[in-house]
C-alpha cells in the first residue's frame, strides 16, 4: 500500500491516524477501559464536582460521575454517529454524483442544481428545525447532518466523473464495448475513491464537531447519554470552579476532529502529489 | 482483393447542441468523405493535425455517431446507429489509442485489463482467458509476467504492445492504429513497425494507419489516402502517391517534410489550416494554394482518376503534374 507509506511518512499525518486508531479501539473496548462503567448512567450525588485525584483522574460531574469514564464511553456515540452519518451522505451523494457526472443534460443540470440548493441550507438551523419537527434528539441531529452533508459527496463525484469521463482508457473501454454500467462502477468509481475516502475522513472530523455543538445547544444527544457536547454544556452552570467538568470532554473533542483532519489532509496529499504542501 | 471496411458520403458533424432556446450548429469534422479499405492491405491516411483523421477513425469505429454517408463493412452496411449498438455490430474493427499509456486503466493491473476485453466478449473461465493472454502477450513480444504489472511499471514501448495485445486478443479483421509510432525514438519505432508486420501476417489483420510521419506512412502502406480540412483530396498507391503527387496540397506536405541532407526543401506551406467554423469556398484549399486561379474559389472538386487507383480531388491537377 503506498497510500500507507505515505501517510507514514508524514509525521503530521501520521499522528492523525494513530489519534484515529486509538479513538476506534477505545470505543470498541471502552466498557472495559473505563473505571466506572456503570457511570453512563448512575448518579453518586455524594461525590459531585470533586477536582481531577487519583480516583477520579479527569474529576467529577455534578451529578458526581466519574468524568474519565464518561469521556471513554462517549467515544463510541461520536464514532458511531460520524460513521453513519458520513455512510448515509455517501448513500445519497455518490450515486448522484455519478449520475449526474455520467451524462450532459438537464437530467445532470436538475442534480447539480438541487445538491446546491441543499449545500446553501445552513446545517445547524436545519438541525435545530428538524429537532422541534421531530422530537429533538440524536437521531433527528443525525438525519439533519446526513441531509446537508450528501452535497459535499456529490460535488466531489460529479467533478471526478466529468474528469475521468473524458479520460482516454474510458474512450479505450467504450472501444472494446465495455457497457456504461461497467465503466462507471469498474472503473471510474475507483478512480474516484481517494478523492470520496479523503472527502468522508474530513467529514468525520466536521461531523463529530457538528454533532457535539448541537449536543450543545440541546437538540443533539439528551441526558443521561455520556455526549461530550452535552457534557460541555452541562458544565456551563458550575464554571469557572469546575474547570474540570468541560475542559476534558471538550479536549477529546479537539482532539478526534483534529485527528481525522491531520489523517483527512494527509490522505489527499498521498493521493494526489501534484496538492502535496511543502512543509519544510 | 475485395473491400472489408468502406465509406462513402462519410459526414461528420462534432459539437452540435439542441438547446432549448438556441440551436449551436456544429462543425463538419469530416465531410463527404469516400474510402475503400481492402483486406490485408495497410492504408494510410495522412494529413495536419486537426484535418479530421482521428474523426474518421473514430466515426469508422462506429464510437463517433456520422451525421450522413454510408459505412461498409465486408459488403453490409453498418452506419447509421447510435455508439453501442454501432460498436456490437462493427466488433471486427478495433482501435489502437494514440496514447497507450493513458489508455489503460490506472489501477488495475495489465492483465485484468486484458482480461476484461475477453469477458465483455463472452470468453468467460479464467483457465481459457489466462492461456489466451499468455499467448498474446507472448505474440507481441513481452513477457507473460508483465500481466502482473501496473501500466505506470511499463515503458512507452510495452504499453504499446499491451495496447495492440488487448485489441488483438477480439481477434479483429481491422485494426486502427491512431499514430502509432508517435513519441516513440527511432529504434523503438522501428521495432513496433517490424512486429505490426508481423502480427499482419500472423492474425490476417488490415490497418489503417493514420499519421502525419510521411516517412513511416511512405515505408508501411500500400494505398494512402491524404485528407485536407475533412475531405479526401488525394488517394492512392503509396508508390505513386510519394513519387508523383498530383495535389498541390499532397507536394506541400512532402515538400515540407524535413530532410536530413538539407538540400531539398520545397515551397513551405503558406498560413495555417482555416478553421472548420469557416470552411473557403470551392476547392478547400484554394487560399493556400500556389495554382489557385478564380475558379478553385467557385468550383468544389471532386474525386476524378488520374490513373488507376489514383485519385485526384483538384481542378487543376493536370496543369500540376
Amino acid at each position: 500500500m503506498t497510500a500507507l507509506r505515505h501517510i507514514f511518512r508524514d509525521p503530521v499525518a501520521a499522528f492523525g491516524l494513530l489519534v484515529v486508531l486509538f479513538a476506534v479501539f477505545v470505543a470498541i473496548f471502552a466498557p472495559w477501559l473505563a473505571p466506572y462503567p456503570d457511570d453512563a448512567f448512575e448518579s453518586h450525588l455524594l461525590q459531585r464536582l470533586r477536582p481531577p485525584s487519583m480516583e477520579f483522574p479527569f474529576g467529577t460531574d455534578n451529578l458526581g460521575r466519574d468524568i474519565l469514564s464518561r469521556v471513554i464511553l462517549g467515544t463510541r456515540n461520536a464514532l458511531v454517529v460520524a460513521v453513519s452519518v458520513v455512510l448515509a451522505s455517501m448513500l445519497i451523494g455518490v450515486p448522484l454524483g455519478l449520475a449526474a457526472g455520467w451524462k450532459e443534460g438537464w437530467m445532470s443540470e436538475v442534480l447539480m442544481r438541487v445538491t446546491d440548493v441543499f449545500l446553501a441550507v445552513p446545517q445547524l438551523i436545519l438541525a435545530l428545525a428538524l429537532g422541534q419537527l421531530i422530537a429533538p434528539g440524536i437521531g433527528a441531529a443525525m438525519v439533519a447532518l446526513a441531509l446537508t452533508y450528501w452535497p459535499f459527496f456529490a460535488r466531489t463525484v460529479f467533478a471526478e466523473t466529468r474528469r475521468l469521463r473524458g479520460a482516454l482508457f474510458v474512450d479505450a473501454l467504450a472501444g472494446i464495448g465495455a457497457s456504461p454500467a461497467r465503466i462507471l462502477f469498474l472503473h471510474v468509481l475507483p478512480n474516484a475513491a481517494p478523492a470520496i475516502l479523503v472527502r468522508a475522513t474530513i467529514g468525520m472530523g466536521f461531523t463529530i464537531l457538528t454533532a457535539a455543538i448541537l449536543g450543545f445547544l440541546g437538540v443533539g444527544a439528551a441526558p443521561p447519554s455520556p455526549d461530550w457536547g452535552l457534557a460541555v454544556s452541562e458544565a456551563r452552570q458550575h464554571l469557572p470552579e469546575a474547570w474540570w467538568f468541560p475542559t476534558f470532554p471538550g479536549l477529546a473533542i479537539l482532539l478526534l476532529v483534529l485527528g481525522f483532519n491531520l489523517l483527512g489532509d494527509g490522505l489527499r496529499d498521498a493521493a494526489d502529489p501534484r496538492l502535496r504542501r511543502s512543509r519544510r | 482483393m475485395p473491400e472489408i471496411l468502406g465509406a462513402s458520403g462519410l459526414s461528420v458533424e462534432l459539437g452540435a447542441r439542441r438547446g432549448l432556446l438556441r440551436h449551436r450548429p456544429g462543425v463538419r469534422a469530416v465531410d463527404g468523405v469516400e474510402l475503400s479499405v481492402r483486406e490485408g492491405e495497410t492504408f494510410g491516411i495522412v494529413g495536419e493535425s486537426g484535418c479530421g483523421k482521428t474523426t474518421l477513425a473514430r466515426a469508422l469505429l462506429g464510437l463517433q455517431r456520422e451525421s450522413g454517408g454510408e459505412i461498409r463493412l465486408e459488403g453490409r452496411s453498418v452506419s447509421g446507429l447510435a455508439p453501442r449498438e454501432a460498436r456490437r455490430v462493427r466488433e471486427a474493427v478495433q482501435y489502437v489509442h494514440q496514447d497507450p499509456g493513458a489508455a489503460l486503466d490506472p489501477w488495475w493491473r495489465v492483465g485484468a485489463t486484458l482480461a476484461e476485453g475477453l469477458s465483455i466478449h463472452g470468453i468467460p473461465g479464467r483457465a481459457e482467458q489466462q492461456a489466451r493472454i499468455a499467448e498474446t502477450l507472448a505474440a507481441v513480444g513481452l513477457d507473460p509476467a508483465l500481466a502482473e504489472r501496473y501500466p505506470h511499471e511499463l515503458s512507452g514501448g510495452q504499453q504499446r504492445r499491451v495496447g495492440l495485445a488487448r485489441i488483438l486478443l477480439l481477434r479483429p479483421k481491422v485494426v486502427i492504429l491512431d499514430e502509432p509510432t508517435a513519441g516513440l525514438d527511432l529504434s523503438v519505432q522501428a521495432a513496433v513497425l517490424r512486429l505490426l508486420r508481423d502480427l499482419r501476417a500472423r492474425f490476417g489483420l488490415t490497418y489503417i494507419f493514420i499519421s502525419h510521419d510521411l516517412s513511416v506512412v511512405r515505408r508501411v502502406c500500400d494505398r494512402v489516402a491524404v485528407m485536407y480540412l475533412g475531405r479526401v483530396v488525394e488517394q492512392g498507391p503509396a508508390e505513386t502517391l510519394f513519387a508523383a503527387p498530383g495535389h498541390p496540397y499532397t507536394r506541400a506536405l512532402l515538400a515540407a517534410a524535413p530532410r536530413l541532407d538539407g538540400t531539398q526543401t520545397g515551397p513551405a506551406l503558406p498560413g495555417d489550416p482555416p478553421s472548420l467554423r469557416a470552411v473557403p469556398s470551392g476547392c478547400r484549399f484554394h487560399p493556400r494554394c500556389g495554382l489557385a486561379t478564380p475558379d478553385c474559389a467557385a468550383r468544389d472538386p471532386a474525386l476524378e482518376d488520374a490513373a488507376p487507383g489514383h485519385r485526384i480531388a483538384c481542378l487543376r491537377w493536370r496543369d500540376a503534374a
